[in-house]
């Protein structure tokens, strides 16, 4: 009786779905600026009742669900009237772009500066009370630098661990924008949801830039899709800084670690901070107060801490392989796929001027580089696949789920005195923890 | 009706020409400008064939043959009853910065150029009951690149290589009519079918491990526009000139093909996308004026506007940005007829000479080109001959852009 019924269910939910599918198919064929989403809310008298007069576009019913199609109007209505909802729009294929329809940017599923740009506003009007869109900078062509603050009581400054994730330093390195957008998509969306997320919402204040390089992620879509710098027109007709050599710490260290040709590919630019770019996560990180910072990039997965330009370790050597070695064990998990880890000197190549470097140097946080799939060239290089995007993001998750609950737990152990040695030292006073004297 | 087989004739002609791919590559060294970007100059307005060439490219208030269709379809009006009307030319522009070059990735140390043979207009007019009609094809703009193909090689062994390459054309077949309006005004009217495409293609190729990386970009353009103008006779020696063309839609369905190759490795993947979208183009007015000095000698000036602060290009779903205002082109030339016998009959010889100043849309860095032009032909009978040549340089990018065109018009006046 039970399995009829559960066939009964199945086919009544299966109808549904096409249902709406073919009801999303005309919604988008008639008024395709909006996105909207399917979101699923507890059908209990109690949110019914509230639900009844927010004129919201309620689908059906299932199994003591209502589900909803919600634009970001009425994602932010929910949120307003604190009535938790579930994403459900990957159960409705019409609402995902489907690659046969061959629709869209050049780029296929990744982000253009444009299209992120309106996610980002889309997550901020969509989620107002946990998401507020700052402009950090602006690009050296004049684009918007954005990052993206989630937290409770979003507009207050409070005290409360904070975290920075970063994305595509390196223009051709998509995959990077989009583990970083994703977090803070999934974040927002989950947020109801999900206790881990609210908790991480709640008791942190999570920033994410993922788009630090417009230029040059604009020139890769447009011209060519191996370019790596910038878009600064150097004196010599070259092209391009590497923001990743153009931090201040130790930089200009050495010409292995960073070049001084303005045509190579690691030129460390005409002095730290040349580029208002890495000027724009500088400023920003002048103005917070970070216990943690994950700067996405890709190929070769592997997780990856100072120091860069040299073999020497740390003196927190310990804490930064212990947090890499839960992370690699927590993304191995997920998917199956082995990142390894280590210091980024030792395990990758040297590296002077780096965004980790600068970090740990002037703030003594942990700071990670971690180095996306594929592992090698003959993997796909600085290509993945639109369809591994979502895979990669699911295993970077719960690494950056466990580096925000870190940040969390240790925030109370994060002493004043430390901060304000900190401070100093990010003003250019005192010194410098762990920096190795030549 | 031998008269008719013969208009026939033409007319298949005309029609052979239209469907022949008019452009081939004639000489492929490096060099620049936006991918859609016309070779030569933005502000295309018609297209001048030999005897306007010579002239500075005038050619509002003046008709040498059926091209004045696409221009100003008044002159029409002025044809004899049938004309037919072929040219070919050859062209060749520097460019310094386009694309993948000087841009970053391949470098160059000298402006670059490239050249093109066409046969790039033919056309025929016939009056019909005070009514004069004509249906002309012209390739009116290329998009053509010079191709770059660059190995690397370390220790004498060539270890990657990078290809870029682009061509491309647009097409304009015209259908126009014209008619005299008293003693002093013609006016007439054009209906103008654009067609197109453009491809690109930078290929990377590294040899050690067989990885490929490729990008191929197709568009295909279409789109329509109305053109039009009046020539008034203000006295015996002057007549003016006013001509418009419409703004228009020019269609652009995009295809894009983003591989990674690893054979060795069994990798391939491939990104893909299609869009549908458009270039807005702006819409363009021109005056003209033509003084006869002499039965012999006429001066001739063109003005043109091109609205380019109107222009938009959506590409693959998104707005690009192009900094542009407003551009003209103004153009000044001088006509004189020499008569000459030749087989015993009398034919004419003129010689033109122009100059003109033709101002880009693009306000940082501002550019323009200054241009001298001079001509020649022979008309003899029914049949005239008409060579031109013009050569421009470019002051404003600092890069010193030169452009050079020779045209050869063939006509038939019945």
């Amino acid at each position: 009786m039970s399995a009829v019924k559960r066939s009964a269910k199945k086919r009544l939910l299966a109808l549904a779905i096409i249902g709406v599918s073919c009801r999303l198919l005309l919604f988008s064929a008639a008024a395709p600026a909006e996105k909207k989403d399917i979101v699923s809310v507890e059908k209990t008298p109690r949110l019914a009742a509230r639900l009844q007069p927010l004129g919201l576009d309620l689908l059906f019913e299932w199994d003591n669900k209502v589900y909803i199609l919600a634009g970001p109007r009425d994602l932010r209505t929910l949120d307003r009237n604190h009535i938790p909802y579930l994403m459900e729009s990957n159960k409705f294929p019409a609402l995902t772009s489907s690659p046969v329809l061959l629709q869209g940017g050049i780029n296929g599923d990744y982000h253009s500066y444009l299209e992120l740009e309106a996610d980002l506003q889309d997550l901020e009007r969509a989620h107002p009370e946990i998401a507020r869109l700052y402009t950090i900078g602006m690009s050296l062509e004049n684009r918007k630098i954005y990052a993206l603050k989630i937290s409770d009581n979003v507009a207050l400054d409070e005290e409360e661990a904070e975290v920075l994730f970063l994305g595509c330093h390196h223009a051709r390195e998509w995959i990077s924008v989009e583990v970083p957008f994703l977090l803070a998509k999934h974040l927002l969306e989950n947020y109801a949801s999900d206790a881990a997320v609210r908790r991480a919402v709640d008791q942190s204040e999570v920033w994410i830039a993922p788009l630090i390089n417009p230029d040059g992620l604009e020139y890769s879509i447009r011209f060519y899709r191996y370019w790596r710098k910038n878009r600064r027109l150097n004196v010599d007709g070259s092209f391009g800084v590497d923001l990743n050599r153009n931090y201040g710490y130790n930089w200009a260290y050495d010409n292995e670690g960073s070049s001084p040709e303005p045509a190579a590919e690691v030129y460390r630019g005409s002095a730290p901070f040349s580029e208002p770019e890495t000027r724009a996560v500088r400023d920003l990180f002048l103005e917070r107060e970070f216990q943690a910072l994950v700067t996405y990039h890709s190929y070769s997965q592997v997780i990856l801490y100072p120091w860069g330009y040299t073999p020497t370790p740390t003196d927190k050597e310990a804490l930064h392989w212990s947090l890499a070695a839960d992370m690699s064990m927590l993304m191995e998990a997920v998917n199956g796929r082995l990142y390894g880890f280590g210091p980024s000197a030792q395990s990758s190549y040297l590296t002077n001027g780096d965004t980790t470097d600068w970090a740990f140097g002037v703030a003594g946080i942990p700071a990670y580089t971690i180095e996306l799939p594929p592992v090698d060239q003959l993997g796909g290089g600085f290509f993945n696949a639109e369809r591994d995007i979502t895979p990669v993001f699911n295993e970077n998750l719960p690494a950056a789920l466990y580096l925000i609950n870190w940040s969390i737990v240790n925030f109370g152990a994060f002493q004043a005195q430390e901060r304000e040695a900190r401070t100093d030292r990010l003003n250019g006073r005192g010194k410098v923890p762990g920096r190795h004297q030549n | 009706m031998i008269k008719i087989l013969y208009v026939l004739r033409c007319l298949l002609l005309i029609l052979s020409l239209i469907v022949l791919p008019v452009a081939a590559p004639a000489q492929l060294v490096i060099g620049q400008y936006e991918d859609e970007a016309p070779l030569r100059t933005w502000n295309s307005f018609g297209l001048a064939t030999a005897a306007s060439i010579g002239r500075g490219e005038t050619m509002l208030a003046v008709a040498d043959d059926c091209s004045a269709a696409l221009t100003n379809p008044a002159l029409l009006a002025s044809l004899p009853r049938l004309t037919l009307s072929l040219n070919g030319s050859y062209s060749r522009s520097t460019l310094f910065r386009y694309s993948i070059v000087n841009t970053g990735v391949l470098a160059s140390d000298k402006n670059l150029g490239i050249g093109l043979f066409a046969l790039d207009f033919g056309g025929l007019s016939f009056r019909l009951n005070g009514w004069t009609l004509a249906i002309t094809a012209s390739l009116s703009e290329a998009y053509d690149r010079p191709q770059a193909d660059v190995q690397s090689a370390y220790a004498g062994v060539p270890y990657a290589s990078i290809l870029f390459r682009q061509t491309g054309f647009l097409r304009t077949v015209n259908v126009a009519a014209a008619r005299k309006i008293g003693g002093r005004l013609q006016a007439g009217i054009g209906l103008n079918f654009v067609h197109g495409e453009l491809g690109r293609e930078v290929k990377d190729e590294y040899f050690d491990n067989g990885i490929t990386i490729s990008h191929r970009i197709d568009q295909s353009f279409s789109g329509f526009y109305l053109n039009g103008g009046l020539l008034a006779r203000i006295t015996g020696r002057l007549d003016l000139a006013l001509v418009f063309r419409t703004s228009y839609d020019r269609k652009s369905k995009n295809r894009s093909k983003l591989r990674y190759q690893a054979p060795f490795a069994g990798t391939d993947i491939l990104i893909e996308a299609a869009s549908d979208d458009l270039y807005h183009q702006p819409c363009a007015a021109g005056l003209g004026a033509r003084y006869t000095l002499s039965p012999r000698l006429r001066i001739l000036g063109d003005l043109v506007y091109i609205r380019w602060s109107e222009y938009q290009v959506d590409y693959f779903g998104e707005r690009e940005a192009r900094d542009f205002g407003p551009a003209f082109k103004a153009t000044v030339g001088g006509e004189y007829i020499s008569p000459v016998r030749l087989f015993k009959k009398q034919a004419v010889v003129p010689l033109r000479v122009g100059i003109g100043y033709d101002r880009q849309p693009m306000r940082h860095p501002e550019s323009a080109y200054a241009i001298l032009s001079f001509g020649t032909g022979l008309h003899w009978r029914t049949f005239g001959i008409d060579v031109g040549g013009q050569a421009g340089r470019e002051s404003g990018s600092g890069r010193g852009l030169e452009v050079m065109r020779f045209c050869f018009s063939l006509h038939i006046r019945l």
